[in-house]
């Protein structure tokens, strides 16, 4: 019997030996995939990885997000149903072409189309963005196919993008969680949001470390030799500062600051820090690293016609191009010129923010503004050609018809409720060839600057004037409040601030924000701008004017066309209603 | 997970020692089990309880089973339903079977031909001995990860010692079709298409002249009116027939089988070449001995298919092209220009083929001129096992091994010829000219193309150990090992399976019987931590019947059961590891101030380690029961199964900071539960006898769990049947502006009067997409088949038919959908206009798509409830003793028709294929001979 259980053990063990030797056989072979050491042991593929955060900048101009859609301030009337003028921000979040949440929730769970096609809003973007930050810098010491240079880079651009893209969520949203791990898909996430004073130091501090990492130009050191002379947009010492100096302001501003700490008022500590960080950057402009482009050139930075991409040395940061911008031409050209029609029209009320050539604003008794004529260039700051579209501009070059001159009075073709309601049209990154018939559009690039070295000196010019008066300066700086603004000023062959403006910090705050409105038009600037001051709410940024008049000017009439609908809970986009849901630790922003 | 697959083994290991201890003392002898209840076979369910079934790597006495699992015998009901396939076998015969190979809902069933998973399609019904469905968790856990939808198991014939068997059949028939699309005549279709143009404000395009002329149809080259669907192209039936033989015999070492079929069906299509379908079987087996105590098999099997087919679509293009869309044929007479004439290539002696630029693919021209598609396919499937008889170290104990190899091939033989069309023209004159359009071409080369192969291998290793004890005690214990492999053409890696089973069975004087599986199977799509899988089962009965108070009166059998169990499914995890971060590299991400470029990497899966097995749980009881003099069997069982741990994409379960790219997670659970009912009633007389039976399922599913978010409570999923029609309420068409204006904005572009109206359900003066619904059950909730067998002296009729209710279809079809350029159905006759307004079934027409009316919504929906009369049979067996010279054992002849009748609210509807081939009735006569 003995032998029998012998031989019934031996038989069990050899079946069981057998299943377990083919766990081994079951293994997939792996060589198709790429393991974490292939992707992070060496420079160029390390950078692979870490170029794919660019592409997760989030550019406004990218496919079909219309002017509509980012300038949501007091600057621009859409012909459709945009939400934020409803104050219906679920529905701007969730509209389909939406550039703050994310644009086709269909695709989106596709993951070939998450990473072959950028094309989300920011949310989600930065969350992708700033998991792959941390990815980077936790699998850093897997890196050793690497100078020290190029660990920096590495590094440098890992810090820098964490924090922009952070901070790039919150200026629409308040104090996001601030995420600095790599999470696991079974880890605890649930982290709670911090200060808004709190949150803002975490990103400074990111963006600090990667200010030391960085080096100030790709093209003198040795990683860059290879693709010298083509290393523009990529994340450099200036990048990381221009963001700190805009995080700053904004932490700065009233509305961070009331909320942080309940004071509606600026912060005079963050106005000095900065005025410090931009006086860096002007440091470095002085140094020939940037320069404010010349006025006879000044539309390079917006577009080009000969397929090159638009750049500039005044240009400090941007969104990597996608190529032909043959597409966004709907949010300016005009049925008859154009492919569609989805226009956004400049209101009269922020026209109307573009001084005299005198230097005096329109509402001064003193300006030699006359309401009858208003549509005149000659006498006008010369930003207002450039920017602004009126009656009679020609919008096609190669027509001798009326076709070719545009008809915004009323009853004109182009006053149309599926053209311009009111009165006016853009030029700012737009010229006469870009239409149907002169086909400019074959080889036309636009793009929309993240910052750029004017903003830096209005930035420098806002916040010393809050700390140290008009003309203050930043201790050491030896630049005043006044002398930065007149610098974007004096390149648009604008005279400096007139005199009377001098005297006195608020009323030079309203010059230095007229000067925001003029110089950065149009370049998503404006809402941001009103909520930062806390003012959004104030009747005078809530109506949206247009100007009726006939085709012989005879009459000019100022009308309200729209009224925004914004009180206090406007000032913060609603966080994803599945994303609060998760856990209580993640508060809805007020009031949705 | 690991300590668990330990304790397992030694668990086994144990059990082993037991039995091996057990086999002490103790004399054996086997027993005849339950051989006193015993019926003749029957047609609908078999309850002839002392038949041996088949399960997974064994068999069992059917009373001794404690799972649901149900039996078909083709033997027995060939003799009177001579289905042609496999799916029509079973279909209404099994309760707890909805349709095809879908139990209970959960879905496809793994199919088992012999041992191995493989296609249905491969075998042929004169082929098998035995088909056994397995419903429950307990009855299919052997098969492995596999088996979650349950299995249906196929065993095929074999010979027998002694028994030398030939047998020959042949069936040949027609199939009638049942219904074709009656699609508007060119001036019907002229007129309202002017119709909808001008809903759509613009201006008619056909004029009144030309809408005359056409509906005069004197010129029917200038003012074509196509019909696809008459006699013109299509014959009145379709021809199949069916050849059978069988070969069988051996003696006691040897036995052999062998199985050659030929199947053909014609063509529809009046025209051009000859299209046909042949199918080829051939499955062969020999059991032999090797020594006394190893026997082994060998089996081979090649399946072939030939499908021939022109190199043109029909179906597809009668129900798209409008009939005026261009002249279908030009007669050659009335062409003046005669080196035109002599470029182009006759058609039917004397014509030219119509067409435009557009319409290039004229039938007349593919199926005269068009070239071919012949579609080859080769199945061989090849096993080899050996049963090794080891009694000399217990008696009892045996060890069968298997392997198994399987090949699939199929390709396309083509040779794809394009030829010229012609485009009439008219001047002032009413002279016509010709434009030829393209060239003819006529390759003389065949083309292979979609080649396709796969290849399995399996292994099957099996210990299995059956005594009785004492009479009373008997136990039968197996324990697995399996596994197999599969390669395809366009599959990157090998699919790999393998798990261990045991099943371990012991009945306690034939009254208690206790049967308990389990698996443990691994899967290299998991974590290797989580990668071992433990499923275990039990199944309890007891034959009350047996028990010495039970009184038999009325009753005469009765069990009762109880099973239940959980199982393991990796199926649902399509890809690789998916539970650790991906990274693939993409095209060089190009640098934005220059052609220069890096090769990126993203992430494109964000790992889950803690991924694991979905899970199967259920339970199940149920009855088996002989009532009335055994006239009577009447089984019931009632099911409840959860799918839980379901993998799923974890869209709203996670915050964003994953990036985005969110893991997949064990969440999402269905639940599925119903009854089954099966009930035979047969009488005997002296001359005649009849049997009636039916089966039946009533059961619904349901969402339990599943990661969603919706911004309105009606939205969500959960709570609703797992099948389910989505969509707005429509609630009629708008009669008018002022309807329109006082109704909330239907977002989905310009309404106007006669365009359907929806409800606003969540009352926000919009309707769009918030404002959909669950209609309707998509699924059927009962279903099920009736079958009446009459015996009287040589005659039999059968009948046999199937019924389901519960479910409803979207009628979303082109057919239905009729917008722009789709060509005009009758169903739009009774569309709405300001006359018809109060009577109209149809939205207003329109010349452009509509978006608004063509959307998923309860308009479109219509009750799928249907009644079908099968199959009918009437069989004619000559006596015995007229052949008895000829070597005849018997002989049957039988005329028999299938999809007799239908009875439906929307038999229209069900019946009408658009698109494709017709259904078809089919009729046919039949010889059956044994040697």
């Amino acid at each position: 019997m003995k032998k029998y259980l012998k031989s019934i053990w031996l038989l069990f063990t050899i079946i069981i030996l057998t299943i377990t030797s083919c766990t081994e056989y079951l293994d997939k072979t792996i060589e198709a995939d790429i393991t974490e050491k292939d992707v992070f042991s060496s420079f160029n593929t390390f950078q692979g990885y870490v170029e794919t955060l660019y592409d997760d900048v989030v550019e406004w101009v990218h496919l079909r997000h219309r002017f509509g859609e980012f300038n949501w301030g007091d600057d621009i009337i859409p012909t459709r149903k945009a939400g934020f003028i409803e104050g219906d921000y679920f529905y701007v979040m969730g509209s389909g072409m939406s550039p703050y949440y994310n644009t086709d929730a269909q695709r989106d769970n596709q993951p070939w189309y998450r990473n072959l096609v950028r094309r989300h809003g920011i949310w989600q973007n930065s969350w992708y963005g700033i998991r792959a930050a941390n990815i980077s810098l936790k699998n850093l010491p897997m890196l050793v196919d690497a100078t020290d240079e190029q660990r920096r880079l590495i590094e440098g651009q890992a810090y820098f993008f964490r924090g922009y893209f952070h901070w790039e969520m919150m200026k629409a949203w308040g104090a996001v969680p601030y995420v600095d791990t790599v999470f696991n898909a079974d880890d605890d996430m649930r982290i709670a949001q911090l200060g808004l004073h709190e949150t803002v130091e975490k990103v400074v501090s990111d963006l600090e470390r990667a200010e030391e990492l960085l080096p100030l130009d790709w093209d003198n050191i040795d990683t860059g030799e290879l693709t010298k002379g083509f290393n523009a947009g990529r994340a450099t010492r200036g990048m990381a500062l221009a963001v700190k100096a805009e995080c700053l302001m904004y932490a700065a501003s009233p509305l961070f600051n009331g909320v942080a700490t309940g004071n509606y008022n600026y912060n005079s500590q963050y106005c000095e820090r900065a005025a410090e960080a931009a006086w860096q950057i002007i440091q470095l402009a002085d140094q020939g690293v940037y320069q404010l482009e010349p006025w006879e050139t000044y539309s390079q930075m917006f577009f080009t016609k000969d397929n090159s991409i638009p750049r500039s040395k005044e240009i400090i940061f941007k969104a990597p191009n996608r190529g032909n911008t043959r597409y966004f031409s709907s949010s300016f050209t005009f049925g008859h010129v154009g492919t569609d029609n989805w226009y956004s029209a400049p209101s009269h009320n922020y026209v109307k923010r573009f001084e005299m050539a005198n230097g005096l604003p329109v509402e001064d008794p003193e300006s030699g503004y006359n309401p009858n004529d208003p549509f005149n260039k000659e006498n006008r700051d010369p930003r207002f050609a450039y920017n602004i579209l009126v009656d009679g501009d020609r919008i096609i070059k190669s027509l001798a018809d009326d076709r070719a001159f545009v008809q915004f009075y009323v009853g004109g073709r182009e006053r149309t409720s599926s053209s311009s309601r009111t009165g006016y049209g853009y030029r700012k990154y737009w010229d006469e060839t870009i239409n149907r018939f002169d086909r400019g559009w074959n080889n036309y690039f636009f793009e929309i600057p993240k910052l750029r070295l004017a903003e830096i000196y209005l930035i420098y010019a806002e916040c010393a004037n809050e700390a140290y008066g008009p003309n203050g300066s930043y201790p050491g700086a030896n630049f005043t409040a006044v002398e930065a603004v007149n610098m974007v000023r004096n390149r648009a062959l604008m005279p400096g601030v007139h005199q009377k403006f001098l005297q006195d910090k608020e009323v030079f705050r309203e010059r230095i924000r007229n000067e925001r409105a003029v110089e950065l038009a149009y370049e998503s600037k404006r809402w941001y701008d009103l909520r930062r001051w806390h003012v959004a709410h104030q009747p005078e940024y809530r109506k949206l004017t247009g100007l009726n008049f006939d085709k012989e000017h005879t009459y000019f009439e100022e009308v309200v066309v729209e009224t925004i609908l914004f009180s206090e809970k406007h000032y913060w986009l609603p966080f994803p209603v599945s994303q609060v849901n998760l856990y209580p630790e993640w508060k809805q922003n007020p009031g949705w | 997970m690991k300590h668990m697959y330990k304790k397992y083994l030694l668990s086994l290991s144990l059990l082993c020692l037991i039995i091996s201890k057990t086999l002490l003392g103790i004399n054996t002898g086997t027993k005849e089990i339950n051989g006193d209840i015993t019926t003749k076979d029957s047609i609908t369910l078999n309850y002839n309880l002392d038949s041996i079934v088949h399960i997974p790597y064994g068999v069992v006495s059917k009373i001794n089973a404690a799972n649901d699992i149900s039996v078909i015998y083709p033997n027995n009901t060939l003799l009177f339903d001579n289905v042609s396939n496999g799916y029509e076998l079973i279909n209404g015969k099994v309760p707890g079977l909805i349709g095809n190979t879908n139990i209970r809902g959960l879905g496809g069933a793994l199919v088992v031909i012999d041992g191995i998973p493989r296609e249905l399609s491969s075998v042929n019904i004169q082929e098998i001995e035995q088909i056994t469905i397995l419903k429950d968790v307990n009855s299919s856990l052997l098969y492995g990860t596999r088996a979650d939808k349950g299995v249906i198991l196929i065993k095929t014939k074999r010979g027998k010692p002694n028994e030398k068997r030939i047998s020959g059949f042949f069936e040949a028939g027609i199939n009638d079709p049942i219904s074709y699309p009656t699609y508007l005549g060119s001036a019907d279709y002229m007129e309202l298409f002017n119709e909808a143009r001008v809903n759509n404000g613009l201006n008619p395009l056909y004029s009144e002249d030309v809408i005359g002329s056409t509906r005069a149809g004197t010129d029917r080259v200038r003012f074509p009116d196509m019909n696809y669907y008459g006699s013109e192209f299509l014959k009145e039936f379709k021809p199949t027939s069916r050849f059978i033989s069988e070969f069988s015999g051996g003696n006691r070492d040897a036995q052999y089988y062998l199985n050659l079929g030929w199947y053909h069906t014609g063509t529809l299509m009046n025209k051009g070449r000859d299209e046909s379908y042949n199918k080829i079987n051939l499955r062969s087996n020999i059991d032999f001995k090797i020594i006394d105590k190893i026997r082994a098999y060998v089996d081979v099997v090649g399946v072939f298919d030939f499908d021939n087919r022109v190199n043109g679509n029909f179906f597809s293009d009668a129900s798209t092209i409008r009939p005026n869309a261009y002249a279908p044929l030009i007669d050659s007479s009335l062409v003046a220009d005669k080196a035109l004439l002599s470029s182009g290539t006759f058609v039917e002696g004397k014509y030219l083929v119509g067409g435009t630029s557009i319409y290039r693919n004229n039938p007349y021209g593919y199926l005269n001129l068009g070239g071919y598609n012949n579609n080859y396919g080769i199945v061989v499937q090849f096993n080899n096992g050996y049963k090794i008889d080891m009694s000399s170290i217990t008696e009892g104990l045996s060890l069968n091994l298997n392997v198994s190899f399987d090949f699939y091939n199929r390709f396309t033989a083509s040779q794809t010829n394009t030829y010229a069309v012609f485009q009439p023209s008219w001047n002032d004159d009413n002279q016509m000219s010709l434009t030829k359009i393209g060239e003819d071409f006529f390759s003389g080369s065949q083309e292979i193309r979609n080649s396709y192969l796969n290849r399995k291998f399996s292994f099957s290793g099996l210990l299995d150990y059956q005594k009785v004890f004492r009479n009373d005690h008997a136990l039968s214990l197996s324990l697995l090992a399996y596994y197999d492999t599969f390669n395809e053409t366009s599959g990157f890696y090998t699919s790999k399976h393998a798990h261990l089973g045991n099943r371990f069975n012991y009945v306690y004087k034939n009254k208690y019987i206790v049967d308990f599986s389990s698996a443990i199977s691994y899967s290299n799509k998991l974590a290797p931590e989580n990668r071992l899988g433990f499923s275990p089962s039990v199944g309890l009965a007891w034959v009350i019947s047996e028990e010495d108070f039970f009184n038999k009166t009325f009753i005469n059998f009765l069990k009762l059961r109880l099973s239940g169990g959980i199982m393991n499914t990796d199926v649902t995890i399509t890809d690789y590891y998916r539970y650790e971060d991906i990274f693939e590299q993409q095209w060089g991400y190009s640098w934005y101030d220059s052609g220069r470029s890096n090769q990126s990497t993203v992430v494109s899966n964000a790992g889950n380690p803690n991924l694991f097995y979905e899970k199967r749980k259920e339970y199940n009881v149920g009855f088996e029961s002989l009532l009335f003099n055994k006239e009577v069997f009447l089984e019931f069982s009632a099911f409840h199964e959860l799918r839980s741990d379901r993998v799923t994409s974890s869209n709203n379960r996670y915050p964003n900071y994953l990036g985005g790219i969110n893991p997949l997670i064990n969440y999402a659970e269905n639940k599925f539960s119903g009854i089954e009912l099966g009930v035979t009633w047969r009488k005997n007389f002296t001359d005649f006898s009849y049997e009636l039976g039916t089966s039946m399922t009533i059961y619904q599913t349901e969402i339990t769990k599943r990661d969603e978010y919706w911004p309105e409570e009606y939205l969500y999923r959960v709570g609703n049947p797992i099948n389910a029609n989505w969509g707005l309420e429509a609630i009629g068409l708008f009669e008018d502006e002022s309807d329109i204006q006082n109704h909330a904005i239907q977002e989905f572009g310009e309404v106007q009067p006669g365009d359907i109206k929806y409800k606003d359900q969540n009352k926000d003066g919009v309707v769009n997409d918030n404002d959909i619904v669950m209609l309707e059950n998509a699924s059927s909730t009962f279903i099920g088949g009736a079958s009446l067998l009459l015996n009287y002296k040589n005659f039999s009729l059968y009948v046999h038919s199937t019924f389901r209710d519960g479910s409803y279809r979207m009628a979303n079809s082109a057919y239905y959908w009729v917008y722009g350029d789709r060509k005009y159905s009758e169903i739009v006759k009774n569309r709405w206009t300001e006359q018809t307004s109060k009577t109209a079934t149809y939205p207003r027409l329109s010349s452009e798509y509509n978006s608004n009316n063509f959307r998923n919504s309860s308009y479109w929906i219509y009750d799928n409830s249907l009644i079908s009369i099968d199959r009918i049979q009437l069989n004619y067996n000559f006596p015995k003793q007229l052949f008895s010279k000829f070597f005849i054992q018997n002989m049957q002849v039988y005329a028999r028709a299938s999809n007799v009748m239908a009875f439906a609210k929307n038999k229209d509807k069900i019946q009408l294929n658009v698109g494709s081939e017709p259904q078809y009735k089919f009729y046919a006569l039949g010889l059956k001979v044994n040697f």
